[in-house]
């Protein structure tokens, strides 16, 4: 599956500009981040391509087929959307609440059978938190949360995930948790994402391709190594920023550290 | 479903209807269970020998209005839950739209205009509809979804004018005879319930319970964040649709039929939710045997204890606070 957005561009009915003219592809077992500060519309980029929110012109494509002119339930079957994690104002358990995303393959009065609680339980187990099954989404970690969300997006067998901000509000070993599963999605499972971040880092280390937002709405979209450089984090964010590599156990790893303010 | 859930379902079932058969022998003339039961089905009973008096008491006094506090009941709470669902916020109650201000406004004029009891009906339902059809334009505008935020807002700004409507007129009624006949609909009464009245009422609480029984799952999604809801591949348009048109219709009869009944919309929702946990595959099941039984329980109350009936929504809060309170420190509130 190839998902694309084609020079989408948005504006408030205000007049603001937030996005303008911005387009990508992604294909199968990618994984693409989206960097930009804060305010550079990188929440409105997720809502619009996935048609939460409408394209003031332009639009997204699945397979060449616009989305907006496909059904709904078309549309989530292929796509998974992971939010923040936030808890909802009834707290349901784990399990009611992976069951949930089997919805975009269900009919409004149909409820989800043994299938579907099976499909579930494999969500779980793929992501590693099958032992939270029957606790309430209001009694677990924000980590845990947040894995039971992509456990939900997965139970819709999507080929593509697209996370708001999955690792922010977490410590640094559920960060880690959650970029480990979003790897392990694509090479064992050929399932693509698309990030929102505010970590450098884990758009290099994760990533294939990054799309980077810039305040004034304009977009550019490249390899990470190309993209993620120092005068490029400098003109984005306006930090001086040094990048590092550096070798630990066989694998390199990349470190880049705000320096001062540019 | 599990031994355990089974249990409960069957008992959700039996209890409204062995508490109705209970409930229809109890009044100032009483009535055994057997006796009840003979009258019910007489081809079960062929040497029972039932008085005339008996039989017309069961039949056409006590039977419609324990089957109209039975689905009034069971109506309200699944239309509470419902509403808590799609507005995903556990303050709302089946009014939140303002349906049950329209329809005691609809009701109040009709008893001014002098109208006769199937006019009032009809009245209440109609200006019950209308109130929520206005709170619904207010906050509608082209291409745009309302937020649920707005939507409770414009319920309760047009639910404040309808109350504001009713007061006029209250002022405006003759303080004598119809003042007090306003008064005392509006506290709520199953009294006088015929079989006539319960067949232009029940239809539209039976079919808008149906469809809330049926579509319940989805309510789980619905009372996530909206983006939440609808990238999971629901369509939220049209569920809210549905649910508001359901638990409208269900109110608005409901009050049409009965008075203003307080509190039961609210209660027994949450109620169900200390029990069965939040997922509306069993609370909106559980609403509708809890609701039924609670109706009952309290209708039964007001027209057995005194002599002169005791208005419902009275009962409806002296019964449910004490009961409320308990069950809430007995599981330790909502999880």
């Amino acid at each position: 599956m190839t998902f694309e957005v084609r020079n989408g561009s948005f504006a408030y009915p205000t007049g603001r500009k937030v996005l303008n003219d911005v387009s990508f592809s992604i294909g199968e077992n990618r994984v693409v981040s989206v960097l930009g500060p804060n305010g550079a519309g990188k929440t409105t980029l997720l809502r619009c391509m996935l048609g939460l929110l409408r394209w003031t012109s332009g639009g997204s494509y699945i397979d060449g087929k616009l989305i907006s002119e496909q059904s709904h339930r078309d549309v989530w079957r292929k796509v998974g959307y992971v939010p923040q994690a936030k808890l909802s104002t009834f707290a349901y358990t784990v399990s009611e609440m992976v069951l949930l995303g089997r919805s975009a393959h269900l009919k409004m009065l149909e409820k989800p059978g043994s299938e579907d609680k099976k499909i579930a339980d494999r969500c779980l187990n793929m992501i590693g938190v099958s032992h939270l099954h029957d606790k309430l989404c209001s009694k677990i970690s924000g980590g845990e949360l947040q894995m039971v969300l992509i456990a939900r997006a997965l139970a819709a067998e999507p080929k593509l995930l697209v996370l708001d901000e999955p690792e922010s509000n977490l410590d640094f070993r559920n960060q880690l948790i959650v970029m480990n599963a979003i790897r392990a999605l694509r090479d064992e499972y050929g399932i693509s994402s698309i990030l929102n971040t505010h970590y450098p880092e884990h758009a290099l280390s994760v990533s294939d391709g990054v799309i980077v937002l810039h305040r004034e709405g304009s977009a550019q979209f490249g390899s990470a190594k190309d993209i993620v450089t120092e005068p490029g984090l400098r003109k984005l964010f306006g930090v001086d920023v040094r990048i590092r590599c550096f070798d630990c156990n066989k694998c390199s790893y990349t470190a880049v550290m705000p320096i001062a303010l540019a | 479903m599990n031994k355990k859930q089974r249990i409960w379902a069957t008992a959700l079932i039996a209890a409204p209807l062995i508490a109705g058969i209970l409930a229809i022998g109890i009044g100032r003339y009483s009535i055994s269970p057997r006796d009840v039961l003979a009258c019910l089905f007489p081809p079960m009973f062929p040497n029972a020998d039932i008085s005339d008096m008996a039989r017309t008491v069961v039949i056409s006094v006590r039977l419609p209005r324990i089957l109209l506090a039975l689905i009034a009941g069971a109506g309200l709470s699944v239309a509470g839950a419902s509403f808590q669902g799609i507005f995903s916020n556990p303050m709302a109650t089946p009014d939140t739209l303002g349906v049950a201000s329209g329809a005691s406004f609809g009701a109040a004029l009709a008893i001014l205009l002098k109208m006769n009891m199937m006019a009032i009906q009809f009245m209440a339902i109609a200006w019950g509809v209308a109130a929520v059809l206005i709170a619904m334009f207010f906050v509608i505008k082209p291409g745009e979804q309302p937020s649920t935020v707005m939507l409770i807002l414009s319920g309760m700004v047009v639910g404040a004018l309808f109350s504001a409507m009713l007061s006029l007129v209250k002022y405006g009624a003759d303080p004598q005879d119809v003042l007090p006949a306003i008064t005392y609909w509006l506290m709520g009464s199953l009294t006088g319930t015929t079989f006539e009245r319960l067949l232009a009422g029940a239809p539209l609480i039976v079919i808008g319970s149906t469809a809330l029984l049926l579509i319940r799952w989805r309510l789980n999604a619905m009372s996530l964040h909206e983006d939440e809801a609808k990238s999971l591949g629901v369509n939220v348009r049209l569920v809210r649709v549905i649910v508001i048109a359901s638990s409208t219709a269900i109110t608005a009869s409901v009050i049409a039929m009965c008075g203003q009944i307080g509190w039961v919309g609210l209660l027994i929702p949450h109620v169900s939710r200390m029990i069965f946990g939040n997922d509306n595959r069993k609370i909106v099941p559980a609403c509708m045997g809890l609701g039924a039984l609670f109706m009952l329980l309290t209708d039964t109350v007001a027209r057995s204890v005194s002599a002169a009936e005791i208005p419902v929504s009275i009962l409806t809060a002296v019964i449910g606070a004490p009961f409320f309170i308990i069950l809430l420190r007995k599981t330790g509130g909502v999880k």
